[in-house]
């Protein structure tokens, strides 16, 4: 090891430890984007140092943690609106959301689509814009169990937050609008995941109402309805 | 049909089931690295995983610098968010997944301890809330037996060991060391680099 060597791992061991100060904590980092040596000397200071991690004590966080996070990641939930959370979306989309010129033009498709549901797990793309309705589907506990994110095309997003999928069965979300007689089946999941479901079927106001998920045979329910227990429910509310 | 489980369209309210989480859990068992890749990918879910098997532990962590219970949890809630925003720069060739997040959590905790100071701002916190501070024995103890960490630790001068381990932990300055230690900056400064160098030479 030459002096320079030894310099360089003396500061790294420095940086990581947490010892320099603001500027130099700011060069420090200007040269780990450009001194690849120095870079790799600080990551072997993390590994060398981190089993002292390990001997803090864990501290069960309560379920408000959570829920900040998901809001200041902009993964909204009416349960827990932060400061931190993103400027909401622009108004325009619900104007379309609500256009009766926008829903009839989806209406020839929708017709298509009949009493099937169409669920796209992980073909499209992550949409890029704003929900235009949003969802928190708690547990029987009242702890958020998904997120739904509606957008003004008609396509969804459920994003799992607490959901357990019992061994050989499904979970399956339902729809339940005052307007129609039965919850019509719009997804079916079998594992914990983020899905994509295409809701173009559903009217804007069959949306924003409850959506349910229960607990079904494998490959859902047989009956057409809901047979098992619901395990969380929520009801769709503006993002704005 | 009316079916069992949803009363419908009356009362609005879907018939809630039981749910037993505990028997639904998930597998406890979690590759770090690979929820990781999922998260650059847009998975929340495997944020949430993170966040079901560390956050724990990085409150812990969090806490043993920031001392307050509720700036911890705002280290580990500014540390998610770097978790998920910065997923994609995770780079499994220069360590382990873990490593990355607590190394994330630590450099928050530290920050606000260094440039907000906001401690001192909250004297009339609740004490409960806020945590002790632990001498460097005890936390040498507490690393398990294998650990090569620990067997070099114990290698190390007695005072090099209490200033490399109570700054990591605890997050001390070099300023607040000299003082407990009643020793010059440069004396301090000195005895960690040698101490750093040693420990290097041990660990490899």
């Amino acid at each position: 090891m030459t002096d320079r060597d030894d310099d360089r791992d003396a500061l790294a061991a420095e940086y990581v430890l947490g010892l320099l100060s603001g500027a130099e904590a700011v060069e420090a980092e200007r040269r780990i984007a450009s001194d690849a040596t120095f870079a790799a000397a600080i990551a072997a200071w993390r590994t060398r140092l981190a089993d002292l991690d390990l001997t803090a004590s864990p501290q069960q966080p309560g379920e408000a943690l959570w829920t900040r996070i998901a809001s200041g990641l902009a993964l909204p939930s009416a349960a827990g609106a932060s400061a931190r959370a993103r400027p909401a979306p622009p108004g325009f989309l619900s104007q379309v959301w609500d256009s009766l010129a926008f829903w009839r033009g989806l209406s020839a498709a929708a017709v298509a689509a009949a009493a099937a549901f169409v669920v796209l797990v992980g073909l499209r793309p992550a949409p890029p814009d704003q929900p235009a309705f949003v969802a928190v589907l708690t547990t029987d506990a009242g702890r958020p169990g998904a997120v739904m994110h509606a957008y003004a095309d008609g396509r969804v997003t459920l994003i799992p937050l607490e959901m357990a999928i019992p061994q050989g069965r499904s979970l399956q979300l339902w729809s339940i609008s005052t307007a129609r007689p039965a919850p019509v089946a719009v997804g079916l999941m079998d594992q914990v995941r983020t899905i994509r479901l295409d809701l173009r079927q559903l009217t804007p106001d069959q949306l924003r109402q409850r959506f349910a998920v229960s607990v079904e045979p494998a490959g859902g329910s047989p009956t057409g309805l809901p047979t098992g227990p619901v395990v969380m429910q929520g009801a769709m509310t503006p993002a704005n | 049909m009316m079916p069992s489980s949803i009363t419908y369209p009356a009362g609005r309210a879907v018939r809630r089931g039981r749910v037993d989480w505990g028997l639904m859990k998930q597998a406890a068992d979690l590759d770090v690295e690979e929820a990781l890749r999922r998260c650059a990918a847009g998975d929340a879910a495997a944020l949430r995983a993170i966040f079901e098997r560390e956050a724990p532990r990085m409150i812990g962590v969090a806490q043993r610098i920031v001392r307050r219970r509720a700036l911890a949890e705002e280290v580990v809630q500014d540390s998610f968010v770097q978790i998920w925003r910065r997923a994609a720069s995770f780079d499994a060739d220069r360590g382990a997944g873990r490593t990355w997040i607590y190394a994330i959590v630590r450099h928050r905790a530290i920050s606000i301890l260094r440039d907000e100071k906001r401690l001192e701002l909250d004297a009339d916190g609740d004490p409960a809330a806020t945590v002790s501070e632990e001498s460097s024995d005890d936390i040498v103890t507490k690393l398990s037996d294998s650990s090569s960490l620990r067997r070099c630790l114990e290698h190390l001068e007695e005072r090099a060991r209490k200033l490399i381990v109570l700054t990591y932990v605890h997050g001390l300055s070099h300023t607040e060391l000299a003082a407990r230690e009643g020793v010059p900056l440069g004396t301090v400064k000195s005895w960690i680099r040698r101490g750093a160098l040693a420990l290097r030479e041990c660990l490899g």
